[in-house]
């Protein structure tokens, strides 16, 4: 549902337009990886463009959005192959934070977030934890790893998930903690992840945020909600996608003729087409299943909707990259950047697969 | 399966011996990992296979080779993918070699094929150009006769190994007299003529594997033409029937597989969640059923092709069957690595070293660079709509 009033959402599409044609074009896409800094070019301006504020709660200095709102937004980061961590911060981090120290003094992080000065980042997943707390004397030690954090390295503090007494539990950990180490490397969509590695990680009482039950149904509330923006990245990837192989396709001329005259592929071009047309529902779908009262429909819904984006996101941009032919898998031309990032989306917060088989577990 | 004679199964075994016993611990290594090959590794195997007398073996032996049959030659290229060697680079070999004995003048014989043999001449392939990919024959770059000589201007798309060639054999045109097909002849060109220029092409594997090669005013010798003007694309088809043997590359795919199996007993050893991985036991069954009906598909076609010439439809055939399933094989390679799937390394791949202790997100990388660069094989050569245009012809017509 949609928290903002119709113009506000006006004025936020008409800036992330205009955003990604001033700042994000995709020919000076290797000068902005290079200088990216931990967080991306751009970080400073998604702050100032209030994009971070978005979704998090007005009381805590946020603009009060809702999956709707993200969703627009997301639309045009896919299109634009937006390399900062916005999902990761705001959306995974944030709205798990949201959750998670409501009432409490962790509540003012959300604020820090909104304005850019804090990137929180989380290490944790549907899964369970690998990671284990002890109480100490003076608080807990922290020991485990968690494994492909996506944009780890652009993290001021990390929010991490670890069993506690036989449950869930979230903590702050600070990025310079010692005993922190963070091993990084590229991802496949050009951004950066990392495995995390917590050695007798010493926290004080209040690192802890959240336990048991409030815990995991604040990261349960905030991965679902994350779901939901994904698709609609995907959305936004694949609208970009058959517009600019509508554009190849009858531009490019073999045979005396522009190859959008070859059935052939005017049917591999209408996969595509029904591809993004089913993605835009599920997107749609998604961003209304998240009002389900029903716990269990709810994630059956987004899981189902995640699966399917990604099966069908890595498919038609495999076909985009088929119907360019040699172009399309050069790297200097943008379809293959944007298979790149449905590969990245689908591995991102469980793959279709992995969906796939929970959902066969619930029958 | 093909029917082995005794003579058949000692060669083989003979074959797998001596790849065992020799091919570089290196070498391997980057094969079986889905690193990137260099032009260094390539000249190191075939020379080994050189002095053994395998490289080239079927050729003629009055050009140096050993008149191998194509069964042979099959059993030789099988053994020399499962075994994680390099495959053998074509461009030299397999495709202007038999152009040369089969079209060239004793001059042209004698000046090409010594350093083909030894690979101390390495070979690159100038056909495709910005505008003739599919449509091939509709290549423009135009030698113009000047005395002696031939001078070139154009460019050619999709150069694969140009930065490492000393020559390369090109498609030109000589004349746009008649069908577009009859004014292409056949050249090769010493890639250090002054006018040749080299860009790299990085690809969606963020690898340099292939270039856009310029060409200004670029002087050959007429002497380098082989056969006669304008019968360019006659050797072009020539070279490419040449080729359709190892068209689907089987053996590279039984590889792949056996690695697949090796990663589930690992998977399941480390406590794997038991549905989670018949999932991706059915997927391994299911491709270990295409792949073996793939190898039945290019045995019977070589059985075939020793009683009667090959059709374009069976190359076709293999080239589709072996670029879709190389393509899902590596889609479960990528997969195995669960949420390191993401992961991808392009300066390690491109590095090819033996670490000591490899990261996971670096053995995933190796997953990404055979899908990512797979990616690719459903393109070049014809494309795969090509491809299929080609075999419904051959019914519908």
């Amino acid at each position: 549902m949609s928290a903002l009033q119709h113009e506000d959402r006006v004025l936020i599409q008409t800036a992330v337009d205009k955003f990604i044609q001033d700042h994000y074009a995709f020919d000076e896409r290797q000068a902005r990886l290079q200088d990216a800094g931990p967080a991306g070019r751009h970080w400073r301006d998604f702050a100032e463009l209030g994009w971070l504020a978005l979704p998090l709660p007005e009381a805590a200095g946020g603009l009060g959005g809702g999956i709707e709102d993200v969703q627009l937004l997301m639309r045009a980061f896919g299109r634009g192959l937006i390399a900062e961590p916005f999902t990761e911060v705001v959306l995974m981090a944030g709205k798990v934070l949201e959750a998670a120290a409501s009432g409490n003094a962790h509540e003012t992080l959300l604020a820090d977030i909104a304005s850019g000065s804090e990137r929180l980042i989380l290490a944790a997943d549907f899964e369970t934890s690998s990671c284990a707390a002890q109480p100490t004397g003076e608080g807990y030690r922290l020991d485990g790893t968690s494994a492909v954090v996506v944009q780890a390295g652009a993290a001021t503090r990390y929010l991490v998930g670890a069993q506690l007494n036989g449950e869930f539990a979230l903590f702050l950990v600070p990025r310079s903690a010692v005993g922190l180490t963070l091993c990084e490397y590229p991802t496949i969509d050009s951004r950066s992840a990392g495995d995390l590695t917590f050695d007798a990680v010493l926290l004080p009482h209040g690192a802890l945020v959240a336990q048991a039950e409030q815990a995991s149904r604040s990261l349960f509330d905030g991965l679902l909600f994350t779901l939901a923006a994904l698709v609609a990245e995907a959305e936004g990837i694949a609208a970009a996608l058959t517009e600019i192989t509508a554009g190849y396709l009858k531009t490019r001329e073999q045979f005396g003729v522009p190859i959008a005259s070859f059935q052939a592929l005017q049917h591999l071009y209408a996969d595509m087409v029904l591809a993004e047309e089913e993605i835009r529902s599920l997107a749609w779908l998604a961003a209304n299943a998240l009002h389900m009262e029903d716990r269990g429909a709810r994630e059956r819904t987004l899981r189902a909707a995640k699966a399917r984006t990604g099966k069908l996101g890595m498919a038609m941009a495999e076909t985009a990259v088929q119907l360019h032919g040699g172009i399309g898998v050069s790297d200097e031309y943008v379809v293959g950047h944007y298979l790149r990032r449905m590969i990245a989306l689908d591995a991102t917060l469980g793959s279709a697969d992995e969906h796939i088989l929970y959902l066969a577990g619930q029958y | 399966m093909l029917k082995l004679s005794q003579q058949e199964q000692d060669f083989r075994d003979e074959v797998r011996a001596f790849i065992a016993a020799h091919l570089p611990a290196d070498i391997k290594y980057k094969v079986d990992n889905n690193l990137l090959l260099k032009k260094s590794d390539h000249v190191r195997w075939q020379k080994i296979l050189h002095e053994k007398g395998w490289f080239a073996a079927s050729w003629p032996e009055e050009y140096g080779g050993k008149n191998w049959s194509a069964v042979q030659q099959y059993l030789f290229d099988q053994e020399n993918a499962l075994a994680g060697a390099p495959f053998i680079s074509p461009f030299g070999v397999n495709m202007v070699g038999p152009v040369v004995y089969t079209f060239g003048n004793q001059a042209q014989k004698d000046a090409y094929l010594p350093g083909i043999l030894s690979s101390d001449t390495w070979w690159c392939q100038g056909y495709s150009e910005p505008n003739a990919g599919s449509d091939l024959a509709s290549l423009k770059t135009p030698a113009r006769r000047d005395g002696d000589e031939y001078v070139i201007n154009g460019t050619k798309m999709w150069t694969t190994q140009a930065q490492y060639a000393d020559m390369m054999h090109m498609l030109v045109r000589t004349s746009s007299a008649g069908r577009k097909q009859e004014g292409i002849s056949f050249l090769c060109v010493d890639m250090k003529s002054p006018g040749i220029s080299i860009s790299p092409i990085v690809t969606i594997d963020g690898l340099h594997h292939t270039n856009q090669t310029f060409f200004d005013n670029v002087r050959v010798p007429v002497a380098n033409l082989i056969g006669a003007e304008g019968d360019g694309w006659k050797i072009a088809r020539f070279l490419l029937e040449h080729e359709r043997g190892a068209i689907a590359d089987t053996a590279a795919k039984s590889r792949a597989l056996a690695a697949i199996r090796a990663r589930l007993r690992l998977l399941e050893a480390d406590g794997m969640n038991k549905d989670r991985l018949l999932q991706f036991k059915l997927r391994t069954a299911e491709l270990d059923a295409q792949t073996l009906a793939l190898i039945a598909m290019e045995q019977r076609y070589l059985t075939e092709w020793q009683k009667r010439s090959a059709h374009p439809a069976e190359a076709a055939a293999l080239k589709v069957r072996g670029t879709e399933l190389q393509q899902t094989i590596s889609v479960l390679v990528a997969d195995l690595h669960g949420p390191y799937k993401m992961a991808y390394d392009a300066a390690y791949i491109d590095r090819g070293e033996m670490p000591e202790n490899r990261s996971p997100a670096q053995e995933a990388s190796g997953g990404g660079h055979l899908y990512l660069y797979g990616r690719c094989a459903s393109i070049y050569g014809g494309t795969n709509q090509v491809q299929r245009n080609i075999i419904a012809g051959s019914r519908l017509r």
